[in-house]
């Protein structure tokens, strides 16, 4: 039981009408991806482990860090350039900790008035930063908004008066940078789309759209394994602006872009990347645009031969700290990251044994927005 | 090899199929992730990562990659050498179909397949129309 009060304005029946809320949300966001498993890392385990510890865990974590620095301060800082407060770390702070208690329900192991206290504290943290994320524009996340995000819109003519106009020799060539910047990104952060995130549309004249797409954490940084594979990445953030002319797009709650038609890069008309790593927007040349994909190809080998080195054991730990640790750019933003337990697994071991050995996704029972996260009873 | 079990459930000829697309030598079927002209290639299924580690240390060109799993990292050093994906699970927003989609290799989701090529077999991986299509060349 946590020692945590109640948290006012969050009874019962508001606590069961946000989880109905993300509830709709996430089972169509997972009906569209399905599948979620890789031949090199345990995804479904690690991910179940981690979400167990985020529900025994994040209402007290948020606690500590909304006592340094209020939710809405940290919210709006997503707004600003090259930090990770983002569409799928909003989504995920929420989310996590009811995917754990999903599992704990089906286990008989929740206690259910500590279970209203608990998501009480990680809804109004989540409500509080999303809607500062969000610009206090009355939305929560993008499926409030048919898909738009547009936390950058501060930035944008700036963005575009950088843009180059392409052809289709320097396309293939951004193309190829991009690839190469989104596999890695998605390898180094264990199969998760974390690592960079999408924008926008930004609507810009002549009905042309901007697309932007940050990533993040490229170099190394508390992800132990990066210390050893990424240390020749030139730049720790970089944002990737794309004028797009003939396309129509929306934003995931996972901060994917969705776009008609599905291959965007044909429609690219213009292109301009830039260092975000200290929070402003400094252009990249073309040349260190090369430099950065072949750094990012290189560091993609070593990462690749140290994962498949990695015991099943040793990926559950990294894989989970992933997870788990998506809570820890909004304490850092706060200024409190160091003085806070990031351990992981921690308070998950008595069911590990369990967790640690789930091979795929498991079949459990037909689920629908209505029921795909349990009211409380 | 060792997923034939898995595949091969006869959805092909159930009017999922686009129209025109049904053709001599076709092995099966799915959702392709963008619209993509026929590519060719050679037919390698991948299980483990010493399979990609094997073709990350000598070449992947021209491989058409089979694979069981959704996710994003298991190609991922050799995907930008690939010749088309053809994925036995998942969706074109399942993170290996994401992937593809930036490297713009022909990608063919929660393929079904009504027989499975040897490893060497020549392919043909059709997304140019609604259904995906793997045929046999």
């Amino acid at each position: 039981m946590t020692g945590l009060p109640p948290v006012a304005g969050y009874d019962k029946a508001e606590i069961n009408q946000l989880i109905r809320y993300h509830s709709e949300i996430s089972w169509a966001l997972t009906q569209q991806r399905t599948a979620l498993e890789s031949a090199l890392i345990p995804i479904t385990a690690y991910i179940l482990i981690a979400c167990i510890e985020c529900y025994r865990r994040y209402p007290d974590l948020m606690r500590d860090i909304a006592r340094a620095m209020s939710p809405e301060e940290i919210g709006a800082a997503g707004r600003e350039l090259g930090n990770e407060i983002d569409t799928v770390r909003l989504w995920s702070i929420a989310n996590f900790p009811l995917v754990g208690r999903s599992v704990l329900a089906s286990a008989g192991m929740l206690d259910w008035e500590d279970d209203a206290k608990r998501l009480g504290h990680v809804f109004e943290f989540w409500s509080r930063a999303a809607g500062a994320y969000r610009g206090h524009d009355g939305t929560l996340q993008c499926a409030d908004a048919d898909g738009r995000s547009t936390p950058f819109a501060a930035h944008v003519d700036e963005i575009v008066a950088t843009c180059v106009p392409i052809d289709n020799g320097e396309r293939a060539r951004i193309a190829r940078l991009n690839a190469l910047l989104t596999s890695y990104e998605f390898l180094l952060w264990f199969d998760t789309r974390a690592g960079y995130q999408d924008s926008g549309p930004y609507e810009l004249d002549g009905g042309r759209k901007l697309l932007l797409r940050q990533f993040v954490k490229l170099g190394p940084s508390d992800f132990g394994w990066s210390h050893a594979t990424a240390t020749d990445l030139p730049f720790q953030s970089v944002l990737a602006a794309f004028v797009l002319e003939g396309v129509e797009f929306r934003i995931t709650d996972f901060g994917t872009a969705v776009t008609r038609p599905e291959d965007y890069l044909p429609h690219v008309h213009a292109f301009a990347l830039f260092d975000s790593s200290a929070g402003d927007l400094a252009p990249v040349d073309r040349a260190n645009q090369d430099a950065l994909a072949l750094a990012a190809k290189d560091a993609q080998r070593r990462q690749y031969r140290l994962i498949a080195g990695m015991t099943r054991d040793e990926k559950l730990h990294a894989g989970a700290y992933v997870y788990f640790s998506f809570l820890r750019p909004f304490a850092r933003i706060a200024g409190v990251d160091d003085r806070l337990d990031w351990t992981v697994p921690r308070d998950s071991l008595d069911l590990y044994p369990f967790l640690s050995g789930i091979e795929g996704t498991p079949e459990g029972p037909e689920s629908t927005g209505d029921t795909y996260y349990p009211a409380i009873p | 090899m060792g997923a034939g079990a898995e595949i091969g459930t006869g959805q092909i000829g159930t009017g999922q199929i686009g129209t025109g697309q049904i053709g001599t030598g076709q092995i099966g079927t799915g959702t392709r992730v963008f619209d993509a002209a026929p590519v060719r290639g050679t037919w390698r299924r991948l299980d483990s990562p010493a399979d990609v580690l094997e073709l990350m240390d000598t070449s992947a060109l021209g491989v058409v990659a089979c694979v069981r799993d959704a996710g994003a990292t298991f190609l991922a050093p050799i995907f930008d050498d690939l010749t088309a994906v053809v994925c036995l699970s998942g969706t074109p927003l399942s993170h290996i179909g994401i992937v593809s989609r930036e490297y713009q290799v022909p990608c063919v989701m929660g393929a079904t397949l009504t027989e499975t090529p040897q490893d060497g077999a020549e392919v043909e991986v059709d997304c140019s129309g609604p259904t995906a299509v793997v045929r046999h060349r």
